[in-house]
């Protein structure tokens, strides 16, 4: 629905404000790389973190709406609420890096990603943002648990994304002869990576497992090869791989990178790809 | 491990390899693509249209109609849990050992070496200083042990000695899903059955092929409804009231709806999909709106190509019925599917044995009407036609073998990545005057969080003693 974000319920009204926030919020990260002002970082975490705070009341105005309507349920149920709930995972985890390991460079590489999806939910096709009734499918509250799990994991592959493509830019800059001073240390940047990685893997994890667990009592089989399915068990195989790869001598750094950089591709194509691409084939029911 | 390089040692070595495994992974993840793009387990005719007849050979060779149960991807499922088998076998003796015996007491020599790691000299006796020392680490989670002779005290400390052995539980529940997955593949099934409304069955047929399994019992449909959210065409609740019989006596009786499903002797009922017949005995409740300005409305049901007069001679048909109406080629109404999504009523108002007009009613667009001036209009109340349910029937042996191989992993995963093999060792020696400590640690992983955290201990140690920052 192009320009909902403009017209609509005030949940989707709030959602086209968020949308500016974190597009000022990456400026801002951006113009702390090269200044490193104290100040400019400060006010960078600030403004995404206003942005997810109100990010959080529209998916909760969203939920309050949904009850008056008649048919209530939680902000996950469709593909316009799945990508709120995308980039307000991607925006936590990525405060929550931050405050741990006191790295603001990283805002610059990961808020993109935040913001890129809550801008796509008013130009995408495919994007409906009235509130809608669940099907029966859809009534349980395994999805509850599925959505947010396999979420919160997207989000922190998203992070090791970035970290991965900071690594990759700094290591071909180094390379050359020709060092970018105020990106971190590779070590930095591969440990984050990392750590990342081990944040996403289990919610992953979790993801395929309470999926596997609905689908069991929804359609009598946990596991049924159908394209989401698989995808999700070929993005956790990458990332297993990555995890594999760390201890095999000569794979750290970049080629670790780019193993996160693939499973993030993964991670879209799971997403959002199956979707819209796989069902689009024809290839089956 | 030296193991002679024979064959046999060869082909050991080759599965020992941690390459090995990122090779499998990643060859299994790129391989299961092709199952996701091309159409799995369809007739022949299907893919022949799709891909032609030498794209259909292709696919047939290769295994591609049915690419998770062909034989190359299940011997790379082989390879991988061979893989595993044999990296743990070889691998996991030396954790075991390493657990059992974790260094406890390396000459000082060695410690001295290693970082992070602090002196200072403490004015206490030797026994207090080992017992305020042990009283900080222990405050830290550790585990202490201690040595003690006339001038000399040695402790070592150590907490998540566990995480060693992470691995190995994170691996062993990937073979349990694996084995939970094959019971499942050898000794279940999955498939489904169709019931009409208070008719039934006891016949499973299987998907993907024209096998039929019989089951030990009956399953009645005894009646099958849809109900919609209020005001729209969204489905709320599917739900069929089935009743299990066992020698023609009545068992069990249950509601089967979406998400909740009924479990009887191993086997699975669940609730798929459902159709209505719509040109057996099908009932159609209309209420009829005269447009005279003098009379009433009032209801009329009339059953699928039956008649009802209506009032002042007029005579209405009901030619035919769709629950799930579409436009087709050349706009010809047809059936999208059996349930009834879009019912609409093809209507015919005769006078004296002429027809007056057409009209069609739908469910969910009164307001449309094809007929300008006519002498009644239509609204659709309701319709009874016999319904059948569509349930899907399955039995999975292995399923429980797979969740519990599920929550092993999750313990592994949280082990292999939540806690680290933290190791302190403490060496007091009595100088004189002074006593000396040195304190030395070492952890397996997430070196940075054990740097700062050591930092903490050696302040609380510091001020347990007495001793100035």
């Amino acid at each position: 629905m192009q320009g909902a974000a403009l017209h609509g319920t005030l949940d989707t009204r709030l959602i086209g404000v968020v949308i500016f926030v974190y597009l000022l919020a990456t400026v801002l990260y951006f113009c702390y790389i090269p200044f490193r002002n104290k100040w400019l970082g400060r006010l960078a975490t600030i403004v995404a973190l206003v942005g997810w705070i109100m990010e959080t009341a529209s998916m909760v105005i969203r939920t309050v709406i949904s009850y008056k309507v008649g048919w209530g349920h939680a902000p996950f149920t469709n593909l316009y609420e799945s990508m709120v709930f995308f980039s307000w995972s991607i925006v936590i985890i990525y405060l929550l890096i931050e405050w741990k390991y006191k790295n603001k460079t990283i805002g610059a590489f990961v808020m993109p990603f935040a913001f890129i999806a809550l801008a796509y939910t008013t130009i995408g096709p495919g994007i409906r943002t009235q509130i809608e009734p669940l099907i029966p499918a859809l009534q349980s509250d395994w999805l509850i648990a599925h959505v947010i799990t396999c979420f919160l994991g997207y989000a922190a592959f998203a992070v090791s994304c970035g970290v991965s493509i900071m690594y990759l830019i700094k290591a071909r800059a180094q390379e050359r002869g020709k060092d970018i001073a105020f990106l971190p240390d590779l070590r930095i940047l591969d440990d984050l990576n990392y750590k990342a990685v081990m944040i996403g893997f289990p919610l992953l994890t979790l993801g395929i497992i309470t999926g596997a667990a609905w689908a069991n009592y929804a359609w009598g089989s946990y596991w049924s090869w159908d394209p989401k399915e698989t995808w999700s068990l070929i993005t956790w195989l990458v990332y297993a791989a990555f995890l594999h790869a760390r201890f095999t001598r000569g794979w750290r750094g970049k080629k670790t990178a780019i193993l996160s950089i693939i499973g993030f591709a993964a991670v879209l194509f799971t997403y959002l790809g199956v979707n819209l691409l796989i069902v689009g084939l024809h290839s089956y029911a | 491990m030296k193991k002679s390089e024979g064959f046999v040692g060869k082909l050991w070595s080759f599965f020992t390899s941690l390459k090995l495994t990122i090779f499998l992974l990643f060859i299994l993840a790129v391989t299961s693509i092709s199952g996701t793009l091309i159409m799995q387990r369809a007739n022949p005719q299907q893919y022949v249209k799709a891909y032609g007849a030498a794209g259909y050979r292709i696919i047939k060779v290769l295994g591609l109609y049915d690419v998770y149960h062909s034989w190359w991807f299940l011997l790379l499922l082989a390879f991988l849990a061979l893989n595993l088998i044999i990296c743990s076998i070889e691998r996991f003796p030396r954790a075991w050992r390493f657990v059992k015996e974790p260094l406890r007491w390396p000459s000082r020599e060695v410690l001295e070496e290693m970082k992070p790691l602090e002196r200072f000299n403490v004015a206490l006796s030797l026994d207090e200083t080992l017992d305020k020392i042990q009283g900080a680490l222990k405050g830290k989670g550790y585990r202490c042990e201690k040595k003690l002779d006339e001038r000399l005290g040695r402790l070592f400390a150590q907490r998540g000695v566990i995480n060693r052995l992470g691995v190995y539980v994170t691996h062993t529940s990937v073979l349990i899903i694996l084995i939970g997955g094959l019971i499942g593949g050898i000794w279940g099934f999955s498939g489904g059955m169709t019931i009409v409304e208070g008719e039934s069955s006891r016949n499973v047929t299987i998907f993907g092929s024209h096998k039929v399994v019989t089951l030990p019992f009956d399953v009645r449909c005894d009646s099958f409804q849809v109900t919609y959210y209020p005001g729209t065409m969204t489905p709320k609740d599917y739900r069929s009231t089935v009743t299990i019989l066992e020698n023609g006596k009545p068992v069990v009786t249950k509601d089967v709806r979406v998400n909740h499903p009924l479990k009887y002797k191993g086997i699975s009922f669940y609730q798929a999909s459902y159709g209505t017949i719509s040109n057996r005995e099908g009932l159609l409740t209309l209420e009829v709106i005269p447009q005279n300005g003098k009379d009433e409305p009032f209801r009329v049901q009339v059953k699928v190509g039956g008649e009802v007069p209506l009032k002042d001679g007029y005579k209405l048909r009901l030619v035919a019925f769709f629950p799930d109406l579409v436009l087709g080629k050349n706009n010809q109404p047809m059936n999208r599917s059996e349930e009834l999504r879009n019912p609409a009523a093809l209507l015919e108002v005769e006078k004296d044995g002429s027809l007056q007009y057409r009209s069609w009613v739908f469910a969910f667009f009164p307001e449309v009407h094809s007929v300008r001036n006519a002498p009644f209009r239509f609204r659709y109340l309701s319709f009874e036609g016999l319904q059948y349910t569509g349930l899907q029937v399955s039995k999975d042996p292995g399923v429980w073998v797979v969740w519990a191989g599920c929550l092993i992993m999750l313990v592994g995963l949280t082990v292999c990545f939540f806690i680290s093999h933290r190791r302190v060792w403490v060496i007091v020696e009595d100088r004189g005057r002074r006593r000396q400590v040195l304190v030395v640690g070492n952890v397996n992983r997430n070196h940075a969080a054990f740097s700062q955290h050591f930092e903490e201990l050696i302040k609380e140690m510091r001020e347990a003693l007495g001793v100035s920052q």
